[in-house]
């Protein structure tokens, strides 16, 4: 299968070469992925770090860039309501879309900048985010800047069908200058059927740089949804993550972080959502090389029907990582007997003098708190709903900003069909 | 005497394999308090999660009637909004869920299934801070999680604050003395006190006096081995304090 998948990537991209900016990745950074792209191709089924993820639809999916849509009333109903004092871009079908976007005025404290720097400060993908490369290629635009300052941006890309195929190659490239702050919110919302969301995000935090990111994906039911992070911390700074994977037929999502610096620490929280045959599949990879780097992550499933999660965590610490602190909970809930979540925390440590705690637990409702509820006379459906929110708030009540977890609040219980939650939360 | 609140007949249950109830007789009627004491055990617990209906308890025989229903029948939730409240040996924590909206939900699900509207927002505030000050709690402690982070003083006089809210007809409080420091035990004995009416039954099921010295039971059963053996007025509970439960279990074996 992964001999017509090349041979197919190849084409495509050949017969789009001429059209790719430079100015987005440079043409020889293009070539160099695609060649890397076509040599990996798709992971095989013995290929352990892809053993839940499900890539079939990519076989018959376009992975060139789609057109613009001729007009942009279909993007701008999908679009969420705007977070106050938060800096709006807009991307559809992976292009900048400036009448849906904020005015520029305000992006002061961002510099836009050549594609290279964050990309040349940031980690290597490999093959475990071996669909960065395919970004690299395809990448038609991207959201590209060095940050200074405190600032608030978010970066919503909408999917949107068009009359012919083709995929969205979602790209942010961003360099945290020493000390910057950083509020991001990443929204993918829409989707096509059978489409192909191919995300690529760069980060590199410079020293005692703070990034509090916001990630959700709430795309439409066919969309085939891939998506790599790679982050490098220096000395002091901070990555607080939210990832929330509520949408999409199958979402695979490769997240690298890379704790480089003294005392740098990540902070991820993650959710994923499935029903119907949904499949979701996420991998970490959290490397402490730097001493007193501290790496916490809280990661919750629910799966429903005949759908699938899996998360798999690995934590590195390094030899040189003395004094690293690493946590990690990852916690899944089967909300029927045909659903699936595969948890899987590994621990690597080279060095002594290191505080580690990883758990993995995957099963019901539990019935203790199950039984309080009835025996106060809420009836079941709402019992379960309250405590089927009750198992994923933690991932969301961290939100620093009120309206914006609230707008998470209500996607994600959205998709659970959880309406006994929502009327608790006003 | 009045109709019994509370009437058990010969009431067997097992949990696995074990029978932890082997034919319990019991009569409760309106407007008493009774005591069920008993050592480690002897089943007090089980009756109070079996009237309760939790999952795990088998009934193997007997009959339950509650203000002239057969309560078996009834499931958990139906129990509660009929108006019987449990008061939890061990209250449980759900963050996430928040105190104030446990609370109101508890409470329209009972005016709901009696054909009352639901409370309005104001009235049901001023229902609580009523209450949360008869149990001396902290305002604060609403918008916090279901037991969240509390004491094990704490959980227990959250678990009054419930019942003072919800009004029941008949309250079973398992074992709610246990673990509370002198004060926590008088509030909380205020607190039931508070609910003694002549349209209400409680069912006290605990080790010791101590709470009874707060709050004066009208009957006193003891049980043992999964059945009552002894019943007598007050006096039962203190001849109990000197001479320990022994001489009851070698007429009880």
């Amino acid at each position: 299968m992964s001999t017509a998948f090349t041979e197919r990537l190849l084409q495509e991209h050949a017969a789009l070469r001429v059209s790719l900016p430079d100015s987005i990745v440079p043409a020889a950074v293009r070539d160099a992925s695609l060649k890397r792209a076509a040599e990996t191709g798709l992971p095989g089924l013995r290929d352990e770090g892809w053993r839940y993820a499900d890539l079939r639809p990519l076989l018959t999916a376009t992975l060139g860039t789609a057109q613009a849509p001729s007009e942009t009333d279909s993007a701008r109903a999908l679009l969420p309501s705007a977070l106050e004092g938060i800096h709006r871009l807009v991307y559809v079908n992976g292009r900048f879309a400036p009448t849906l976007s904020a005015e520029s005025g305000a992006l002061s404290g961002l510099a836009v900048q050549g594609a290279t720097l964050a990309a040349t400060n940031c980690v290597a993908a490999t093959a475990d985010e071996r669909f960065a490369w395919l970004n690299d290629a395809f990448a038609v635009d991207g959201a590209q800047y060095t940050v200074r300052g405190e600032q608030q941006l978010e970066l919503l890309f909408v999917t949107v069908p068009t009359t012919s195929a083709g995929a969205s190659h979602p790209r942010i490239s961003l360099a945290l200058e020493a000390g910057a702050r950083l509020t991001l919110v990443e929204r993918h919302v829409g989707g096509s059927e059978g489409g192909l969301v191919n995300v690529l995000v760069q980060c590199h935090l410079g020293r005692d740089a703070t990034l509090e990111h916001t990630r959700l994906q709430d795309s439409t039911r066919g969309t085939i949804f891939l998506d790599s992070l790679l982050v490098r911390l220096d000395a002091g700074s901070h990555y607080d993550l939210t990832q929330l994977q509520l949408g999409a037929a199958t979402a695979r999502s490769a997240l690298r972080i890379d704790l480089d610096g003294e005392a740098a620490h990540v902070d991820l929280r993650a959710l994923s959502l499935t029903d119907a045959r949904r499949v979701h599949d996420m991998t970490i990879q959290v490397t402490h090389r730097g001493r007193q780097t501290k790496s916490e992550q809280l990661l919750r499933a629910i799966a429903k029907d005949r759908s699938g999660t899996s998360f798999a965590s690995r934590v590195d610490v390094a030899s040189t990582a003395g004094g690293a602190d690493s946590q990690q909970s990852l916690k899944g809930l089967l909300a029927d007997a045909g659903a699936e979540v595969n948890l899987r925390p590994q621990l690597e440590i080279s060095t002594d003098e290191v505080k580690a705690s990883h758990g993995a637990t995957t099963g019901a409702l539990d019935d203790t708190m199950l039984f309080y509820l009835l025996s106060r006379g809420l009836d079941p459906q709402t019992a379960r709903q309250l405590l089927e929110w009750a198992f994923l708030e933690d991932v969301i009540s961290r939100i620093g900003r009120p309206e914006l977890r609230r707008q998470v609040e209500l996607a994600t219980l959205d998709h659970l069909g959880n309406t006994a939650a929502e009327e608790a939360l006003r | 005497m009045s109709e019994a609140m509370l009437s058990i007949r010969g009431l067997r249950a097992r949990v696995g394999e074990r029978e932890v109830l082997r034919g319990i007789d019991l009569d409760v009627p309106a407007g008493e308090v009774h005591a069920i004491m008993g050592p480690n055990g002897s089943g007090k617990s089980s009756l109070s999660n079996v009237l309760a209906g939790k999952p795990g308890y088998e009934v193997l025989g007997g009959s339950v009637s509650f203000k002239g229903q057969d309560l078996l029948a009834l499931s958990p939730e139906v129990r509660a909004r009929e108006g019987l409240f449990l008061g939890f040996q061990y209250p449980v924590e759900i963050p996430g869920v928040n105190n104030a909206y446990l609370l109101k939900a508890a409470l329209n699900a009972a005016r709901v299934h009696r054909g009352l509207g639901e409370v309005d927002a104001f009235e049901f505030l001023q229902l609580v801070k009523k209450n949360m000050q008869v149990m001396k709690m902290d305002e604060a402690f609403l918008s916090r999680g279901v037991n969240e982070g509390f004491s094990g003083g704490e959980k227990k006089r959250n678990e009054i604050l419930q019942m003072l809210v919800l009004e029941p007809s008949l309250a079973v409080l398992d074992e709610t003395d246990s673990g509370l420091d002198i004060d926590a035990l008088k509030i909380v004995s205020a607190g039931i006190q508070t609910l003694r009416a002549p349209d209400r039954a409680i069912v006290l099921v605990t080790h010791y006096q101590r709470l009874l010295d707060h709050v004066a039971p009208d009957r006193v059963h003891v049980l043992a081995r999964g059945r009552i053996v002894k019943s007598g007025g007050p006096e039962l509970a203190l001849e109990l304090e000197k001479r320990g439960y022994d001489w009851l279990l070698e007429d009880a074996a």
